[in-house]
């Protein structure tokens, strides 16, 4: 009966002070020995948390750490220790009430498995400054915050990966490029352009696998020229850029002679797109280029002036707007003046979503305009120009509040998708969940949508990865103003 | 495409007009050099690869002047380029490119209690880098050779919240530490041993408050900058506080730099701040709007007046804010979008130095603008002079050629690098009276100044001046 008291006591004043414990032990995840040494850093926030408190201790020889005194949050989880790697299959958090003693936290960590070897090109000879990285096969999944197997080549052509252990496939890149008569294009372990013939790896903990050595595939180098037409009088040069038109990255560029005249080496055969720039004011439209079979000549790019687009933004709001047209191209950013107005000084031909930073509280965009026509599809279409268009943005201040909780509650680092049109990445609203497993999104327009969450912890992929999933929320129809409760399930990524 | 370039090389050998072969060597051991890239450069680029012997052939070529390089991993890049002409059907036989094999830098990082340090980032200054394993080895490849400052730094996320302990350990900080001295390397030669044991530093923080925020200017960020180091930002929390964890031991610049989002820039003048072993409270920032400066050009005597074409420079040193307007006709400028700072007024006309300003009711004698609180309207007056200065001497030493004379000026402003000529002669002509920096190093090490400061000699220059001063090397070339 005293004890209980006692216990009663000090779990008040526990509760009084409003403060927390977490105490655990570290352990090697193979050998499941216990750690001495071990760094543990328990922080609030994983991103730029420069403002919260971060607690730390270090291991004792039984592998026994604490921590007392933590304010009331969710935490996170992390440690050091040299040679080894923290690598849990997911994000470590502790959810602390006041008055809360955790004392079984179990944090694992895993000997480093480094890969090594060598990159060389067609004759032997080593490549220096290549980027090697190792794409992981199994387990299918990591927390993010490890990360990737990478590392670039030195002056002898020798790399060496190091991070956790896992099966990995094994990538060379060049990034600069070579003056030989050859271009390298990204070659998988051993030797082959195509990830499917590349040969796995296996990284064990605690061991070095030696003597990976990576023969860059050769192409011989292909050239492209031609003219760039539409210089202004007294001409700077104008800048032509290149990129492949299958995998996006930018594949070059070059400048222009003062008649317009360029040359772009170092390019292997395959489909690119093509575009001339000149300063901020002229561009060329986007030109698609096939190479095969040698050197080309001949392509002509016209630039043509971007023109300017007036507009308003109703109500006017005595906030700073911004407005952004994002096409494929880049984006065009316009100031809203306080009264409503705004300019863009040069708007290229294409087709634009209009997107407004930041938006006015719980405000959303109810209505685009262009010449008194409304845009139904989405997206404003310029390709015969912008000029002298008038552009009319009605925001409503009457956006819809979503709030709930997400199911199950484990995931501490989830977004929580508001998914509108079906398919379609770029129009869904987002935003992470608060402690207690709890979400609120606000400033939504009326419509119908799927609310789902994801734990981006193990998130792969782009914004692309999730389209799978944007059909698997459950239904549900917003009207302005709403204020809806609806609980978002919890998907895992196929 | 092997044989596409044999064939390119084989068909060089028949040529009837102008061509080039030669020879690419080890500038150390003498020997041939095989798969060496050539570079030749003339009206039109060419290249060739050397063969097993390291010889290499390229032609047809038209007559004209022409510079070949060569480049081969191992060996430093674009050095010892050979020039010549080529007449009309002369075939050059004997051209010698000569590379120089890099060197590299090894060695291991030790925390300060002697254990290994992983992931630690190492850097030859102007050099290369490194990561160290677990052991905390490291080896940086590829290095031309010089002397070279050696630094390194743990690789823990740096910039968190000291962290609150509980269990009796104490949360130890090692700072950014410098190897002693200057590691030289020589061509192809590979340095070991070359151990840094990191210094423990106080956890410090340095903090402040930013005044003359303006509604929407709450997505700037504070920035801490010193030389060699990497710079930091910390953005302004919204009571307009700011804070720095864990800057290392040095001085530092701190300001808001503006950032960038059309008109409506905004930052600060900088404040220096020496961190040594406490923290550093109650630094106030003031914020301005970036602004446009007119101003125009006066002339203290005639020769001054007859000066060409020129562009008006500003610069600040503390936050590297720098701008550009040029002069026209009459003298009129305006320097678009000026932040606040304190700069340095230049101009790029020879013969010619910046005697004194007049800012709105300020006249300051030399060339140093202060805009802490911003540019403010008004109208900048710069009085140009002619009595510019020249200091010449020779530079003593066994070596004679790759030589340089870096010339840096005390007041911040940008330094002057000259040759020196076969004979050992250097000059620097136009200077403005002040106190300068000389320092004669061999060819042009990475990062230079930086790291001679040590063995800078002082000189003060004064208007119309003719100084003679003989330097000698500062270190031992390569």
């Amino acid at each position: 009966m005293k004890l209980v008291v006692a216990l009663l006591l000090l779990c008040r004043c526990l509760a009084a002070q409003g403060t927390a414990s977490v105490a655990g032990t570290v352990i090697d995840s193979e050998t499941k020995q216990p750690m001495a040494g071990v760094h543990v850093a328990i922080y609030v926030s994983p991103m730029g948390g420069d403002e919260q408190p971060v607690y730390g201790a270090v291991s004792k020889p039984d592998g026994h750490f604490s921590v007392t005194g933590l304010s009331p949050a969710t935490y996170f989880v992390n440690a050091r220790h040299t040679g080894y790697v923290f690598a849990p299959s997911k994000i470590l958090s502790v959810p602390l009430k006041a008055g809360d003693n955790k004392t079984d936290l179990v944090v694992a960590m895993t000997q480093r498995a480094v890969i090594s070897g060598r990159v060389t090109d067609e004759f032997g000879d080593p490549v220096q400054e290549v980027r090697v990285e190792g794409e992981l096969v199994e387990p299918a999944r990591r927390v993010i915050t490890i990360g990737p197997m990478s590392a670039q080549t030195d002056d002898r052509g020798e790399f060496r990966l190091s991070g956790a252990p896992g099966k990995f496939l094994i990538c060379a890149q060049t990034w600069k490029p070579n003056r030989g008569p050859s271009v390298y294009g990204p070659t998988w372990y051993p030797a082959s352009e195509s990830k499917e013939h590349a040969t796995a790896i296996v990284a064990t903990a605690g061991r070095e696998i030696t003597g990976i050595e990576i023969r860059l595939v050769a192409h011989r180098s292909i050239s492209l020229s031609g003219l760039v037409t539409g210089l202004p009088a007294d001409p700077q040069p104008a800048f032509v850029s290149i990129w492949s038109a299958t995998s996006g990255p930018h594949r070059g560029s070059a400048e222009t002679g003062k008649d317009g005249q360029f040359t772009m080496t170092d390019l292997t055969e395959g489909n690119y797109q093509i575009q001339a720039f000149y300063g901020d004011s002229l561009r060329s439209a986007v030109v698609d280029v096939q190479l095969a079979g040698g050197d080309r000549s001949g392509v002509q790019l016209a630039l043509v002036p971007g023109e300017e687009l007036y507009g308003t933004v109703e109500p006017a709001d005595s906030s700073k707007l911004t407005v952004f047209l994002e096409g494929p191209m880049g984006n065009a950013v316009a100031a809203v003046s306080p009264e409503g107005k705004f300019r863009f000084d040069a708007v290229f031909p294409g087709k634009y979503s209009v997107v407004i930073r930041p938006m006015p509280e719980n405000a959303y965009i109810k209505s685009v305009k262009l010449d008194n026509t409304e845009i139904t599809d989405g997206d404003v279409d310029f390709s015969h120009g912008a000029g002298s268009s008038k552009l009319k943005i009605a925001l409503s201040p009457n956006g819809a509040t979503v709030t709930g909780s997400i199911e199950p509650a484990d995931a501490a680092l989830a977004f929580v998708i508001l998914e509108r049109s079906a398919g379609d990445t770029r129009s869904y609203n987002s935003g992470p969940v608060l402690p207690g497993a709890k979400f609120s999104l606000s400033g939504i327009a009326p419509g119908k949508y799927r609310p789902f969450a994801v734990d981006v912890s193990t998130m792969g992929g782009g914004p692309d990865a999730l389209k799978p999933l944007f059909e698997k929320g459950e239904p549900i129809e917003i009207h302005e103003g709403d204020r809806v409760m609806k609980n978002a399930k919890l998907l895992a990524q196929p | 495409m092997r044989s596409f370039w044999l064939s390119l090389s084989f068909s060089a050998l028949a040529w009837a007009q102008a061509g080039v072969q030669g020879t690419v060597v080890d500038s150390v051991t003498g020997q041939p050099i095989p798969r060496a890239h050539v570079s030749l450069i003339g009206e039109k680029r060419y290249g060739a690869l050397t063969t097993v012997q390291g010889s290499f052939s390229i032609g047809p070529l038209a007559p004209g002047d022409y510079t070949a390089s060569a480049d081969r991993v191992g060996y430093v890049e674009g050095r010892n380029p050979s020039t010549f002409t080529l007449q009309a059907d002369q075939k050059k036989t004997d051209v010698t490119v000569k590379l120089v094999p890099t060197g590299a830098i090894i060695g291991r990082v030790l925390d300060s209690e002697g254990e290994p340090v992983e992931g630690a980032q190492v850097v030859a200054e102007g050099g290369g880098s490194a990561i160290t394993d677990d052991k905390g080895r490291f080896r940086i490849g590829g290095l031309q050779p010089a002397r070279y400052r050696v630094q390194a730094k743990s690789g823990v996320v740096s910039g968190t919240a000291r962290e609150i302990r509980t269990d009796g350990s104490e949360e130890v900080y090692d700072a950014l530490t410098y190897f002693p001295g200057r590691v030289a390397v020589g061509p192809g030669v590979e340095v070991n041993g070359i151990d840094i044991r990191l210094v423990r530093a106080p956890i410090v923080s340095v903090s402040g408050r930013v005044v003359g925020m303006a509604p929407g200017t709450e997505r700037a960020s504070v920035t801490a900058r010193a030389p060699s180091r990497e710079t930091r930002e910390v953005r302004i929390k919204k009571d307009g506080t700011f804070k720095f964890w864990k800057l290392d031991p040095g001085k530092y610049f701190i300001f808001v730099r503006a950032d960038g989002m059309g008109s409506d820039d905004i930052g600060s003048a900088a404040v220096p701040v020496e961190i040594a072993g406490s923290n550093i409270e109650g630094i106030e920032l003031r914020l301005a709007h970036s602004a446009d400066l007119p101003g125009h050009l006066e002339f203290d005597d005639d020769k001054a007046k007859q000066s060409p074409q020129m562009l008006i420079r500003l610069s600040d040193s503390a936050t590297i804010a720098a701008q550009e307007a040029a002069v026209d006709a009459n003298g009129a400028f305006v320097l678009k979008n000026v932040a606040p700072g304190v700069y340095h007024v230049g101009v790029t006309a020879p013969g010619v130095y910046v005697k004194s300003l007049r800012y709105g009711s300020t006249i300051v004698d030399g060339s140093m603008l202060n805009l802490s609180y911003g540019a403010a309207g008004g109208d900048l007056s710069i009085l140009l002079s002619s009595a510019v200065a020249s200091i010449s001497g020779t530079v003593k030493d066994d070596h004679p050629t790759g030589r340089r004379v870096a010339l840096v000026p005390t007041d911040g402003s940008s330094t002057r690098f000259g040759a020196v000529k076969p004979d050992g002669s250097y000059s620097f002509e136009g200077l403005a009276p002040g106190s300068y920096k000389l320092v004669a190093m061999p060819d042009l090490p990475p990062g230079a100044p930086a790291g001679y400061e040590d063995v800078m000699e002082p000189v003060e220059i004064h208007a119309g001046g003719k100084i003679t001063r003989d330097l000698k090397l500062s270190v031992a070339p390569f």
